[in-house]
């Protein structure tokens, strides 16, 4: 019969120690993988929490600046944000992300997310014209000229393509897509990009338009996310 | 290391003011969610401090305390909630109401915190502080309730302190305690009608080793209880709705440390005496057991008042998690110094007990990142 000190001695020597110790450490390194790849999942989920609301805001201030407010474009610029942390290559989300950061007063982001989705997305027209939107404004009138001509160069069809495929981005702003929705995107576009041949010819006679050019400064053109 | 109680203090002193500047932060990355935009503009911002000892308020839990401070704050910052209650909307963004709101949870918490990290500095070794802080800091329920403008960081504050108090008992007995548990347990009872478990645990586990007398012990139970239940019987809190009790105590209570406290308690109680060091902090086994064993009081109490539209959620048993907290820190400290004399045994605690606390840690941070608690910038 074996007693139980030379148990207890067994259980205290390094040849079961050494052994019970790596087992330990196995067990935690793969357990704290496991755990790590659960963070994607997490970050995913955040989503959820993070959905601003109500999410047809965006849309209601396309249409009615006057609804600025700064606190619930906040909430859109987190929700995108994170959206790109967990989706980089979801490229919809980059212009929305600048058109949000010009309304938060912050427009050298605005630009830098502007740019970027007209590097990952060329054929979406607002993309452009909101960069070159943000230019004038900043009396960057050579570039917004550039930017103007590159906008008009896009196929409005390719646009709208765009805007009503986009099921994670663009659709759940515009709720049900119905006619009215519709008409109004439709004509939105057709107005803006009328004005934009207005735009270049104004912009690239700038050294003799100046005064023209310091009104239309002060119209303070909006931005359109769509 | 043991620290004497100046120095403790001092680099507890330290700890609190890093805890509630980061608290500080932390409410800035945090909506106002329903339930704190609910307390203040339905019982804050619209019924006096008579209306609100009265009892006389939409919310369904009576005790007054937590609301009267909330009251103090608001009326020294001059403050009313600015934004309209939407009622459908869960979460709303306005940053100086998400830390105003929030000063005093932020206090109780960071409090709580420093308090654990004392009571370790003085009586343990700073590395046991460190330690507990560790072991507190990534329990779940200290990150979802630190910055929240409702009762459970008051709650979780003066259990930490009667837990510690009580255990002064036994670490230090000189150490007299009576006035400031009697004073803790007031405030339990005026904080939630809940406390009534916890203060009848720390009259009973004070009773059976015989710390206090039996007019002490009477007056230390009877007084807080007869608060606790007068607001008991005007109070909505009971009647809840039980579902997934056990994800929500074990949201309170780590399942893994429960392992540990097993094997805690099966060297501390059934290996011979020759080949243990006497273990200091048993006297906490009796106590979390008894903490543990009363959420199932709980839903005992719940299963014969489910008459409302309640839900049973982990924040009410939000007391368990100092409990958890002090048992896991105490029961280390235990199974290191036991393991102290084979350094191969004590390689193997250590690794596990590191190991359990970065695992919890980690889990924590990944819970934490799923609801978003944090991801808003201010």
């Amino acid at each position: 019969m074996v007693s139980f000190k030379k148990l207890l001695n067994v259980f205290l020597s390094p040849a079961v120690n050494i052994p019970v110790g790596i087992f330990l450490l196995g067990v935690f390194f793969i357990a704290g993988q496991n755990i790590a790849q659960t963070f994607f999942v997490a970050n995913a989920s955040a989503l959820n929490y993070l959905k601003p609301n109500p999410p047809d805001y965006l849309w209601e201030l396309n249409t009615h600046q006057a609804l600025l407010d700064p606190n619930k474009i906040r909430n859109f610029a987190d929700y995108y944000e994170h959206l790109l942390g967990v989706f980089p290559g979801l490229r919809d989300a980059y212009g929305l992300l600048g058109y949000c950061y010009h309304y938060l007063n912050d427009d050298p982001k605005a630009v830098r997310f502007l740019k970027k989705s007209i590097e990952v997305d060329p054929d979406y027209f607002w993309n452009y014209y909101n960069l070159a939107v943000i230019y004038i404004n900043e009396s960057r009138y050579r570039e917004a000229s550039d930017m103007l001509q590159k906008a008009l160069t896009v196929d409005p069809k390719t646009t709208f393509k765009r805007l009503f495929t986009s099921s994670m981005v663009y659709l759940p702003l515009l709720g049900k897509v119905d006619k009215k929705v519709m008409v109004d995107v439709t004509q939105r576009l057709k107005k803006v990009r009328q004005s934009c041949f207005v735009l270049v010819r104004i912009l690239n006679q700038a050294d003799y338009n100046k005064k023209i050019l310091e009104i239309m400064r002060k119209l303070n053109l909006e931005l359109y996310a769509f | 290391m043991r620290f004497d109680h100046l120095k403790s203090l001092y680099l507890s002193a330290g700890v609190f003011f890093i805890l509630f500047v980061s608290g500080l932060m932390l409410s800035g990355h945090k909506l106002l969610w329903l339930d704190e935009l609910f307390t203040q503009q339905t019982v804050i911002d619209s019924h006096s401090y008579f209306d609100i000892l009265t009892s006389q308020t939409p919310e369904g839990n009576k005790n007054p305390l937590f609301y009267l401070n909330q009251k103090i704050i608001s009326n020294v910052f001059s403050y009313h909630l600015p934004v309209y209650f939407p009622g459908n909307f869960y979460s709303t963004r306005d940053i100086p109401s998400q830390v105003i709101l929030r000063i005093p949870s932020n206090f109780y918490m960071s409090l709580a915190l420093a308090l654990i990290f004392y009571f370790f500095a003085r009586f343990y070794s700073v590395f046991g502080a460190f330690y507990a802080l560790g072991v507190a800091l990534v329990t779940p329920m200290v990150w979802v309730y630190w910055v929240e403008a409702r009762p459970y960081p008051l709650w979780f504050l003066l259990t930490t302190i009667q837990l510690l108090l009580l255990s002064c008992n036994f670490v230090s007995p000189k150490i007299k305690t009576f006035n400031k548990l009697l004073f803790t347990h007031v405030l339990l009872a005026l904080t939630s009608s809940a406390s009534i478990f916890q203060i009848t645990i720390a009259a009973l586990i004070l009773w059976r080793a015989r710390k206090l007398g039996k007019k002490q012990l009477a007056l230390m139970w009877v007084l807080p209880m007869a608060i606790a239940v007068s607001y008991y019987f005007i109070s909505r809190i009971f009647k809840i709705k039980t579902y997934m009790f056990f994800p929500n105590l074990f949201d309170a209570v780590m399942p893994e440390r429960l392992f540990v406290y097993v094997i805690y308690a099966l060297i501390a109680w059934v290996l011979p005496k020759k080949y243990k060091e006497i273990p200091r902090n048993t006297f906490f086994l009796p106590v979390f057991s008894l903490f543990f064993a009363s959420a199932f009081f709980l839903l005992f109490i719940d299963i014969f008042t489910q008459n409302s539209n309640f839900g049973f959620f982990s924040r009410y048993l939000i007391y368990l998690a100092p409990a958890d907290i002090l048992m896991f820190s105490l029961a280390s400290f235990d199974l290191r110094q036991w393991s102290r004399p084979n350094p191969w045994i004590c390689m193997n605690v250590s690794i596990l007990l590191g190991g359990l606390v970065i695992m919890r840690g980690l889990m924590t941070y990944r819970d934490i990142l799923a609801a978003a608690l944090y991801l808003h910038t201010p």
